[in-house]
């Protein structure tokens, strides 16, 4: 009982925090059906400014006002009106990619605003972790997990004493019951969801104080880790429930440490396990709970105060002249470019070329899945890493050609791809984004440690191709070997858009009844879409490795996995080019902030593309394909005109 | 303008009720007995409860093949349920649904869609952003059942031309020629629902289920609908189930009808009879014109 003990009461700390998180994620998700992934980052903002604010001296209740008590809700005010508050009737897609945006540019914005250096030891809020209270059973109970406990318990006996008994408790509680009966009774939807957003913000600005002195130092990282618990939470509470977010999360957090205690130490299984258990909760709920799966699945919102506008026609229909334009234009920029590529551009640039077109590999599986067919997978980096190792490991142990280990990538990182989407697929949307997520992170902690995968950050090498009298080892020769892969992948996808997969893909986006009603398989159309798509990334990911001779887990982490799906939403995820664009962008970007600007810009990429991310809800189309589109309407002449005519028509 | 244009539909009607008649009284025999050929579509004591409400308690129905039967009743008697615990939608509490002899609750929608069973929906259900053309491709496609993904990546997935013409006649006998290319959204209610209908009836469905088919149509579109109903009935020998307020519709288009109310079947028979029953009477009181005019 006594190491019971002594292993669960350095998971109580945990526990609250998950508990306000999960809290946080089930209020806005109520009342503005918003899945708000940032939470994670805001909790991190608190913590930073609550640090910053103490190691410039001020008091620590002056900090605490601040970072949390002002802070966190100012925050939440506006991200709500400046980005949730657009985007509560729009598909699951675009609220997530939103969501990601925030979560990758908060951090990134406070790195500029406070520079990037290391934070050690952060501030505890009220008592001090390193002095002993009083002891349970022999087991000495800190000042930082007593405070945690105290004001976590005081803040949820707060919010129930609110929901029970003030207007705006009852407001949130009708709210969540039925968005449509608050708005018909005269109430301001957009009220309720603002304070809601406030509180919401509030928990995540105070999880993230209290928890931060858990951690030796300030990583923003280790927040958007604490989201994924968070989220196991609030599907402990199906989504709905407070009080079982609560409990969920007090378990949650317990039961981590317990588990982290009783296994054995000193292999990769144990270390991993722990940090891995809460994904490995989450992905169990979204299995078994069957009450959580059909609100996950559901397909209209918590909040639609009417149904969701159809989307643009715009987002989806091309102006002929622009697949004119794109077919020619692209046919001649193609050749200029792969012939200036073998002929006067320098070998650094052939490399960074080819860095671009091989990660172009990995965003088309996202067109693939995103664009043609509506999913959103937070964990392609993982099938990429699946890939480069599978191909790695072949070449090292069985002397095999790194050209087979391509394929085989593909085929492994296919079959993991259904592993990840059979439970979750059935549901879709918000399940399928959370459980790759999980998987992701549970990849990072666990699968690509081992010595077999891609052994951990001290990485595995893989050797370039050779073909019978061909070698690829040189940059040139790899550069039109990753050409000629990546019009194999093209072609795949092509194949596919135009084919009977294509429409049923088209017809399942369009309304999923109607599709089964006509006798399409959803499950297993989405399933073959998934793996091909998570197959695609394994073969980007192979080639990838073998351009840069050597990979390690930090090359395909989840961060990594986020930034790709925000790339590619950027850019364009509807068009073959836009995954080409994206690699190129990308790619190129990081090599300008890497080496020609200084290390305070470092964050730059972020901030540039997780705003791209938030525009993303206004042109879903991608910021280049709207860009093009603008050009072709004013450049062709008469295109406007004829447009017009056609509408008067 | 109202007069005006509700004669005129009522003359077009009459004709599409003699069609009807005649496919009717050929139909009857079978249907009337329910012994001599297997029924297509047989619905055994269906029971169905959203929380506290009842929308289907113990119904039971049958509609032979070829057989055209409708189904009318007050809002919320629990139609559009019932149409979905056939098509599979919905999963019944309790009870059978047998389609040609073979037991289909429990089976999952798309493989009763296989089967021949074709719906449109009350709350119409296009695939948005899909042309119209389009949207009849799909379900061109899908009726071969031979679209699988390896053979897309072999680049034979298209349409071969037989496809295409099927789906240029369904446009052309619907009378959607001018939005053949236009995208789902910017057509009006009414092509939509003959969009559904046509998107059902590419597939040569055996058994297609009506929802409301004429509501928010004008009285062109319904008269429109009603003959192209016809021809399906006659040419094809689909089956129907038909939903629907417009009881002018519906006795030009049936031979019986079924009445549900509060989810329980009140009564059936042939329209007229149905109309007089004081049942259904009662449940009508004050809800629509009892007898079509
Ligand atoms: N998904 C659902 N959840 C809860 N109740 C439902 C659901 N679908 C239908 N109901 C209820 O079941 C009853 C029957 O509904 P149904 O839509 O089948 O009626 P209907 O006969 O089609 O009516 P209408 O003529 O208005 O279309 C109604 O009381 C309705 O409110
Ligand atoms: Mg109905």
């Amino acid at each position: 009982m006594s190491q019971f003990l002594s292993y669960a009461i350095p998971g109580l700390p945990y526990g609250c925090v998950f508990a306000l998180l999960g809290m946080g994620l089930v209020l806005t998700y109520q009342t503005s059906a918003v899945f708000n992934l940032a939470f994670g980052a805001q909790a991190y903002a608190s913590a930073l400014v609550f640090y910053v604010c103490v190691s410039d001296g001020w008091p620590t209740w002056a900090a605490f006002l601040v970072s949390v008590v002002f802070g966190a809700p100012l925050l939440g005010v506006v991200i709500d009106l400046g980005l949730f508050r657009f985007v509560r009737s729009r598909p699951v897609l675009v609220k997530l990619v939103a969501a990601l945006g925030l979560l990758i540019v908060i951090p990134a914005v406070l790195q500029v605003a406070f520079g990037t250096s290391n934070r050690y030891s952060p501030p505890s809020l009220w008592l001090s972790p390193s002095t002993v209270y009083f002891r349970v059973l022999g087991d000495p109970i800190n000042g930082g997990e007593l405070s945690t406990v105290i004001v976590t318990a005081a803040v949820a006996l707060l919010l129930s004493l609110m929901f029970h008994f003030t207007q705006t408790g009852l407001r949130m509680r009708a709210m969540a019951e039925s968005p449509r009966m608050v708005q018909l009774a005269g109430l301001s939807a957009e009220r309720v969801g603002m304070t809601s957003w406030m509180l919401s913000s509030f928990l995540a600005g105070l999880a993230g104080v209290i928890i931060a002195p858990v951690f030796g130092s300030l990583q923003s990282l280790n927040f958007t880790q604490l989201l994924v618990a968070a989220v196991a939470a609030a599907a402990a509470g199906s989504l709905v429930s407070l009080p079982y977010t609560f409990l969920g999360g007090v378990i949650l957090g317990i039961l981590e440490e317990v588990l982290g205690g009783y296994l054995p130490s000193g292999n990769v299984l144990s270390s991993g396990l722990r940090p891995g258990f809460p994904f490995i909760v989450l992905l169990a709920l979204l299995l078994f709970l069957p009450g959580l799966r059909r609100r996950w699945g559901r397909t209209d919102d918590p909040l639609a105060a009417c149904d969701p506008p159809p989307a643009p026609i715009a987002s989806t229909m091309r102006d002929p002249a622009l697949y004119r334009a794109t077919r020619i234009g692209t046919t001649v920029f193609v050749i200029a470019f792969v012939l200036s590529c073998l002929t006067w551009i320098t070998d650094n640039w052939v490399f960074t070329l080819s860095q671009a077109l091989a990660l172009s590999i990995v965003f088309l599986s996202l067109v693939l899945l995103t664009g043609m067919s509506g999913q959103i997978s937070l964990c392609q980096a993982a099938f990429a890493g699946v890939g480069a190792f599978t191909a790695g490991q072949l070449a090292m142990h069985f002397n095999l050609s790194i050209l087979v280990g391509i394929v085989a990538a593909g085929v492994v990182a296919a079959l993991v791809g259904v592993v990840v989407a059979l439970p979750a697929l059935r549901v879709g949307g918000l399940a399928l984004a959370l459980a790759t997520l999980a998987f992701g992170l549970l990849a990072d902690n666990i699968g690509f440690q081992f010595s077999w995968s891609l052994n951990g950050d001290s990485g595995i090498s893989l050797p370039r191709p050779t073909l019978g009298p061909i070698n690829f080892s040189s940059d040139r020769s790899f550069f039109l070997l990753i050409i000629v892969v990546l019009a194999i992948c093209i072609a795949i996808v092509e194949a596919i858009r135009r084919g009977t997969t294509g429409r049923q893909l088209a017809a399942l986006r369009g309304s999923e009844l109607a599709a089964a009603s006509i006798g399409i398989n959803p499950a297993r159309t989405k399933i073959g879409v998934f793996a091909l798509s998570a197959g695609l990334a394994g073969v980007g990911g192979a080639l990838y490795g073998s351009l840069d001779s050597s990979v390690s887990a930090s090359d395909f982490n989840t961060l990594v996995s986020l930034v790709f799906v925000v790339v590619v939403a950027t850019v364009g995820v509807y068009t073959v080019e836009g995954a080409i664009e994206a690699g190129l962008a990308y790619v190129l970007l990081n090599n300008l902030v890497t080496s020609s600007l200084p290390s305070s810009w470092a964050s730059l990429l972020e901030i540039v593309f997780g705003a791209g991310a938030v525009v993303y809800v206004l042109h879903p189309e991608g910021v280049i394909e709207y860009l093009k589109r603008f050009a072709i309407e004013h450049l062709v002449r008469g295109g406007g005109e004829r447009a017009e005519a056609e509408v008067l028509a | 303008m109202t007069e005006v244009t509700s004669t005129s539909t009522q003359a077009k009607e009459t004709s599409a009720a003699d069609a009807a008649d005649s496919t009717a009284t050929a139909a009857r025999p079978s249907a009337g007995s329910g012994r001599g050929s297997r029924p297509l579509l047989e619905v055994r004591g269906v029971t169905k409860r959203f929380g506290g409400i009842q929308a289907l308690s113990n119904v039971s129905l049958e509609v032979a093949p070829g057989e055209t039967v409708g189904l009318i009743g007050p809002n919320g008697a629990g139609k559009t349920t019932l149409f979905d615990c056939v098509n599979g939608l919905m999963h019944p509490d309790a009870g059978t649904v047998i389609f040609d002899g073979q037991r289909i609750d429990g089976m999952p929608v798309y493989r009763r869609a296989r089967l021949g069973i074709g719906r449109t929906f009350q709350k119409i259900e296009l695939f948005a952003g899909a042309t119209v053309r389009e949207q009849l491709m799909v379900a061109e496609r899908e009726k071969r059942g031979d679209g699988r993904l390896w053979k897309d990546l072999l680049w034979r997935g298209a349409p071969s031309p037989e496809e295409v013409d099927e789906v240029d006649q369904m446009v052309k006998s619907l009378g959607l020629e001018d939005v053949a290319d236009t995208p789902a959204e910017a057509i009006s209610l009414g092509q939509g629902r003959l969009v559904e209908l046509g998107r059902a009836l590419v597939q040569r469905p055996r058994l297609l289920l009506l929802d409301e088919p004429s509501s928010g149509l004008d009285s062109n579109e319904t008269t429109a609908l009603a003959a192209v109903l016809t021809v399906v009935r006659r040419d094809f020998g689909t089956a129907m189930l038909l939903v629907e307020h417009d009881l002018d519709m519906v006795a030009a288009a049936v031979t019986r009808v079924y009445v549900l109310d509060f989810g329980r079947m009140i009564a059936s028979g042939p329209l007229d009879d149905v109309l007089s029953d004081d049942a259904v009477r009662a449940a009508y009181l004050g809800q629509a014109p009892l007898a079509p005019s």
